[in-house]
């Protein structure tokens, strides 16, 4: 049983709030909804074996994106080792979203680790850049940073824009 | 529709299906559960420790109090020998480094002037003299033992730690993690035992008058200096610039002795420093910083190649870097060095050539356009070259840098 804040919280309800960020972060790891469903699974039973105690919910969602960030790393290395071909990205766009969308969900896919989950942090979760700091136990600077060559990279894939930034 | 926002529609409509949701949830009920280990330290009746000796008098201004720490070495030199067979060691690097650039348009450093970025290294441009250097192993340490090192630091800082949590191999990382929060209201972060951060639950305090890093560093030094665990300070700042146009300083104080043998000042600037990242004038000062951390276990002597042979090997193209590959043969190299690369994913801690590096066809105007007068920018790189003679290096073993 989970502990959260010091109040103990159902696998059901671990499941029902978390699992869209870790399933999300990890089919933008990956690209194909397979591995993602693999990598995500891994994260919840790595939380059961682990059983720590969360002092509040920033702790959990931090634990929960480091964990996610490690299971894919290791699942695309898995692959590579075994001398087998992964499963290319498909960035398709998930059904519901619109079909234009699989150019800007490949060009993230394409961003280094380390911008890649700044950015879904930023504009899909909504954290501000101090808020991802905390969140991945760096600087605000270095997020920032983060964000900034992220941005840069994408106008050069995307040939326009990402967004513009509100510090 | 901005890209942004086709993005954020695009992931936000992602979640995982009902039959992901079931056997996720079979997979965690049939998992064994762990005992509950109890993580909470109890809090002593702290106050008293926490208040400033009185009568405490500051030479240097009145106002408010210096910060004043019990202080402690929390980590030793280990020291290095001599071997007589020597095994193969291997050179780490992170899966995605090397991609930190889509083009070779600019350097990874802004800078107004191409000198910022050079510290005081004792081996800058001075290393021929070094014919060996120690090698460390870097395992893994228990959660015990870094949970040790960190009571031995919240010791030093005055406290103690209250919750903490340490996760490693089990979850599929390649180092252990360890965070904690301290009685104080302060918070550690530890990578191994080679890397320890702490944030303070406050910024010492300095005057108004000390409003830049030049003016704040001696006072700053004088509340630091119980934590360092050495007298004899030299202090290296160099200084980029963000997209912004806003200097940003790193800066340490690092054990310098001259009398010292090169080797035994270059292991000093390395490991046995202390200061931090990113000072922003704007920040108003100081809250956070990385202690001295050696290698924990005793390092051996492995000869090394020299300058030449590694600049030759970046300019073949043979290097490790943040940026995409760059035109090596025609780069203007600023300065050549040894360090010591001890990442946390590394297996073993060891000396390369870090080779300072800057091109005449870079442009700096377009990404710096948010910044006031773009063409005032330039930029430089680093490369990075083993040291180790190539006799006794593994090939190049990509590993995982998380979130680093």
């Amino acid at each position: 049983m989970l502990t959260l804040q010091g109040s103990p919280l159902s696998w059901e309800e671990v499941l029902d709030r978390y699992s869209p960020l870790v399933y999300r972060l990890a089919w933008q790891s990956l690209g194909n909804r397979q591995d993602a469903e693999d990598a995500a699974q891994e994260v919840f039973v790595a939380l059961v074996r682990s059983s720590p105690s969360f002092r509040d919910e920033t702790h959990l969602r931090a634990w929960l994106i480091r964990t996610t960030s490690h299971r894919c790393k290791n699942l695309a290395a898995s692959a590579w080792k075994r001398h087998t071909v992964p499963l290319d990205p498909d960035w398709t766009p998930p059904a519901g979203a619109p079909p234009q969308a699989g150019a800007v969900l490949s060009a993230v896919g394409r961003l280094p680790e380390k911008y890649r989950t700044a950015v879904y942090l930023h504009y899909v979760e909504g954290y501000t850049a101090e808020e991802i700091a905390a969140l991945l136990g760096c600087p605000r600077g270095t997020v920032l940073s983060r964000l900034m060559r992220a941005r840069k990279l994408l106008r050069d894939l995307l040939k326009e824009e990402f967004d513009h930034d509100q510090r | 529709m901005t890209n942004a926002e086709l993005y954020r529609q695009s992931l936000s409509s992602l979640t995982p299906g009902a039959a992901w949701r079931e056997r996720t949830l079979a997979a965690m009920e049939s998992a064994s559960p762990r005992p509950a280990r109890r993580r909470t330290l109890p809090i002593l009746a702290a106050c008293a420790a926490l208040v400033i000796a009185a009568g405490l008098v500051w030479r240097w201004f009145s106002g408010p109090a210096p910060r004043t720490f019990p202080g402690g070495t929390v980590s030793q030199d280990p020291g290095y020998t001599s071997a007589q067979t020597l095994e193969k060691i291997s050179w780490s690097a992170p899966v995605d480094m090397g991609m930190g650039g889509s083009d070779d348009t600019r350097g990874f450093f802004m800078v107004h002037d191409l000198e910022e970025m050079t510290g005081v290294n004792p081996t800058l441009d001075n290393t021929d003299r070094i014919k060996e250097l120690p090698v460390y192993k870097n395992p893994i340490p228990s959660e015990e033992e870094q949970l040790r090192f960190a009571q031995n630091v919240a010791a030093a800082l005055g406290t103690e730690i209250t919750d903490y949590e340490s996760y490693g191999p089990e979850t599929g990382s390649p180092c252990r993690f360890f965070s904690a929060h301290m009685a104080d209201g302060g918070r550690m972060s530890m990578e191994n035992l080679i890397s320890c951060h702490v944030w303070l639950p406050e910024r010492l305090p300095l005057p108004a008058w000390a409003d830049t890093l030049e003016k704040a560093a001696p006072l700053l030094w004088d509340q630091l200096a119980p934590l360092s665990g050495f007298d004899s300070p030299a202090l290296e700042v160099t200084t980029h610039y963000n997209f912004y146009g806003e200097q940003s300083q790193n800066f340490f104080w690092f054990r310098h002795d001259p009398e010292d043998s090169l080797t035994d000042q270059l292991l000093d600037y390395c490991f046995n420093r202390i200061g931090d990242r990113f000072w922003y004038e704007s920040d108003g000062g100081m809250s956070a910083f990385y202690l001295p951390c050696w290698p924990t276990e005793e390092g051996v002597l492995y000869p090394i190649r020299t300058a030449e042979e590694a600049v030759a090997d970046f300019r073949a193209g043979d290097y490790l870097g943040m940026d995409a590959p760059t035109d090596g043969a025609n780069a203007q190299i600023l300065h050549v060095e040894l360090v010591y690369l001890n990442q946390s994913y590394q297996s073993y801690i060891q000396p390369a050539y870090r080779i300072t590096y800057t091109q005449d066809y870079w442009d700096e105007t377009d990404i710096m356009s948010d910044a006031p007068d773009p063409e005032s920018f330039s930029s430089v790189s680093v490369a990075y070259v083993p040291a180790v003679v190539d006799e006794y290096l593994e090939e190049l073993d990509v590993r995982y840098m998380p979130n680093t």
